[in-house]
């Protein structure tokens, strides 16, 4: 037995892994979801603007890291269009204006909102640039009609009603960057927050959140989400369930399954070794 | 016939089908959509650099400006920069590129330089060393609480009424923390118009808000409870009709079985049954009615009570009272023995409460007749009433763990956070240490430097399970797809 286990051919885990998502995504459990402090603060950054008042939301991440960002988006965007606030999309990412466009759409489809484009919501598109961002972000926050002349569907930036009080990044309530790694996150905080001081918040995949739980510290950012939990707390905050709480019950079996097969190993370990002794 | 999305969604499927097929073994199916990735990426890229730059900010801009605009003949520098750089590709002249990516390399550095040294460096030493202001229990950090809770107050996510008072219960236990840490800070030497006095105001003037929304909930929940008791007086009543009812009923079986005064074993049962049915009703309409005097009292004692409690709070913070509002601050110990007679009768409200929720729960003891009376359910009523009580009977143990408690030594979390404060110091200056080669590894500095390599492990470990945790997310991304849009088309061009 102890040999059979020792020398388990990994894809039986690939498999038992597999099970462990596909099955609480057919038979959801509804595990509770705990409200954790960073997202609440971004929830409430977002409770504390005034209807009307724009917020920016930088798409930056492409459909690799979707599971994770795109989620979020649908939250934010939700209690965006609830608070009657004015959303202007941007993205640092080639994907992201079609990220941007796919969130609109699937919250627009919920025919819970009367918005319309280029009054309540604009896409501004894609800005080139070096990878650290900084470039890019030091021309949003001075002037954002150079950095997008046109949106993302090639009309003049300045023909909409939604850009008439808005000339860069200074005129926002509040900017989010929902970044999947460089550049994003840290060319806002580097920038927007730290030279301008304009409040930035942040959605982030999973793998980057520890290295952002520094800034949120530093009071840097106002609220974190990190992964498809964050993007779960902010689903349960708002009250849209969407992908990121379905994905909840699936995501903590897959971590029980992958807690055993640790322990397991380990085990196994210490019995060869004490036999072996 | 499939449709372009059915045929889009069945190619993802497939192609996520061929990527996972890598975990069996290499194959060629993976090698297929491992290439047609990276092909599609650089593709896409490529599409965007040539409509994002060449054609919005270039040829739009310089060739065919919109009507009324002037051509901006500036972007012909970033124009001719560019050009530059691509002649890197021309051996010859490849020179030439260098003042380009001089320019930029330049700029960028420039940037970094002094935006990471601020955002990276300088927050991040400030971040560590506040640590140790915010672990210290100051009147101002309790004022800053103070504000979150106001502010998440005004627009809580959950707007019953029970979810606005358990925030201003604990919206009352932080003011009693601010204004009791502020007066110790003042000791009287700060003048009226000072910084410290204008925020004890503005904490007042927003407890006022606060005072004026309890008295909307209150009256709020005054009001759902007077309407459970006014429905609920007709309980009796449907209760009266069922009886006739069944007293029709009995009659119209007696008469159609009736035989010359002779009845069947079946239908002596049959009216048995109803008479045993009907004795039973009556017995709980009796009991009912009976009760429902009782618990239409406690109600509308409860009603009164919450309403007089509602109607003294609003009164002791309304604008009328505004022009008092600095005396009432400058007598603080009054206002001390004000709020905790306030925290004492709002106690006598809660304990009434709890005694009556029993009783509030006859709204239950029939689904039919629950439904009847259009009210909503008693027992979730109550349920959000728990969550409430709760609430509440956590800040009254704050409220009077405090006023036992010298603020200005520790409060609360002070000492935990004084820890973790001095650890996260520790921490650093260990992996700094660690990192730090122009001293040999021994002695002092070798055991910091080894417990740097701890601190930088555990670093390392939650980094890795945050890892998984996103690996398994986009697992779970692309099950949902193969699960339900995947298989959906599939079934659709099986199926017909």
């Amino acid at each position: 037995m102890l040999e059979f286990l020792k020398n388990l051919d990994r894809r039986y885990v690939f498999l038992f892994i597999a099970f462990s998502v596909v099955i609480p995504l057919l038979t959801p459990i509804g595990l509770p979801v705990q409200h954790d402090p960073e997202v609440k603060q971004l929830y409430e950054k977002i409770e504390s603007l005034e209807a009307g008042e724009t917020i920016v939301i930088s798409f930056d991440y492409d459909p690799a890291s979707g599971p994770e960002l795109k989620p979020m988006a649908e939250a934010l965007v939700h209690h965006a269009f609830r608070k009657k606030l004015k959303v202007i999309a941007i993205a640092l990412y080639p994907a992201g204006p079609s990220m941007a466009n796919l969130a609109f759409e699937r919250v627009i489809a919920s025919g819970k909102y009367q918005v319309e484009y280029g009054r309540d919501y604009v896409n501004l598109g894609f800005y080139y640039g070096p990878n650290t961002g900084l470039n890019q972000v030091a021309v949003f926050c001075n002037d954002i009609y150079s950095a997008f002349p046109k949106d993302e569907k090639k009309n003049s930036t300045s023909s909409y009603a939604i850009m008439k009080d808005f000339s860069s990044l200074k005129d926002a309530g509040l900017v989010i960057s929902l970044s999947a790694g460089d550049p994003g996150v840290p060319a806002y905080v580097g920038v927007a927050y730290a030279i301008h001081g304009i409040p930035v918040s942040a959605g982030v995949t999973a793998v980057s959140a520890p290295r952002f739980y520094s800034y949120l510290d530093a009071q840097q950012l106002v609220g974190l989400l990190g992964g498809l939990r964050g993007a779960a707390v902010y689903e349960s905050l708002v009250g849209e369930k969407g992908k990121g709480l379905s994905g909840m019950d699936a995501q903590s079996i897959a971590h029980l399954v992958i807690i055993f097969f640790i322990l397991l190993s380990n085990v196994l370990y210490l019995i060869e070794k004490a036999r072996e002794a | 016939m499939i449709g372009f999305q059915e045929f889009i969604v069945l190619l993802a499927g497939f192609l996520t089908l061929s990527i996972y097929s890598f975990l069996y073994k290499e194959n060629p199916l993976y090698r297929f959509a491992e290439h047609l990735y990276v092909g599609v990426s650089a593709g896409y890229l490529f599409a965007r650099a040539i409509n994002d730059v060449l054609y919005k900010k270039i040829w739009d801009v310089l060739v065919t400006p919109d009507p009324g605009v002037v051509q901006d003949w500036w972007m012909l520098i970033p124009t001719i920069l560019g050009f530059m750089m691509i002649l890197k590709l021309v051996p010859r002249v490849s020179w030439v590129s260098r003042w380009a990516i001089a320019l930029v390399v330049g700029g960028t550095i420039g940037l970094v330089m002094t935006t990471r040294f601020k955002a990276d460096v300088i927050q991040q030493i400030t971040g560590t060393t506040k640590k140790f202001e915010s672990a210290r229990p100051s009147a101002l950090a309790s004022y800053d609480r103070l504000k979150v809770l106001n502010e998440s107050r005004i627009s809580p996510a959950d707007g019953t009424p029970f979810n606005h008072l358990a925030l201003s219960a604990k919206c009352m236990t932080q003011l009693d923390i601010f204004l009791r840490l502020q007066s110790k800070e003042l000791s009287g030497k700060a003048s009226l118009d000072s910084e410290e006095w204008s925020r004890i105001i503005a904490a007042f003037q927003d407890y006022e808000m606060v005072a004026l929304k309890d008295h909307t909930s209150f009256a709020q929940l005054a009001e759902i409870l007077e309407t459970m008791a006014s429905k609920h007086r007709f309980l009796p009543e449907i209760l009266k009709d069922e009886l006739a009812k069944y007293e029709r009923t009995m009659l119209d079986t007696i008469l159609k079985a009736d035989s010359g005064g002779k009845y069947s074993k079946e239908v002596a049962d049959q009216i048995h049954a109803f008479n045993k049915g009907y004795i039973e009703r009556q017995k709980r309409h009796l009991e009912l009615t009976k009760r429902d005097r009782v618990v239409q009292d406690k109600i509308y004692k409860f009603i009164i009570q919450i309403r007089t409690f509602a109607r003294s709070n609003h009164e002791e913070f309304s604008s009328a009272n505004a022009n008092d509002l600095k005396s009432s601050i400058l007598n603080f110990k009054e206002y001390q023995q004000g709020r905790i007679t306030r925290w004492a009768s709002l106690k006598e409200i809660v304990s009434h409460f709890h005694s009556s929720v029993d009783d509030f729960k006859v709204f239950d003891v029939d689904e039919e007749l629950s439904k009847k009376l259009g009210v909503q359910s008693a027992q979730k009523f109550f349920g959000q009433g728990d969550d409430f009580l709760s609430a509440l009977s956590i800040s009254q143990k704050e409220a009077s763990n405090l006023r036992n408690t010298d603020l200005t030594q520790a409060y609360g979390d002070g000492l935990k956070n004084i820890f973790n404060a001095l650890l996260m110091a520790f921490g650093v200056i260990c992996i700094l240490i660690y990192f730090f080669f122009s001293t040999e590894h021994k002695g002092g500095v070798g055991v910091m430097a080894k417990i740097g390599i701890y601190f930088l492990m555990i670093t390392f470990g939650s980094s890795f399970g945050y890892t998984i945790m996103a690996r398994v997310s986009l697992l779970i991304g692309r099950m949902d797809f193969l699960l339900f849009d995947f298989w959906t088309a599939l079934k659709g061009i099986i199926g017909g």
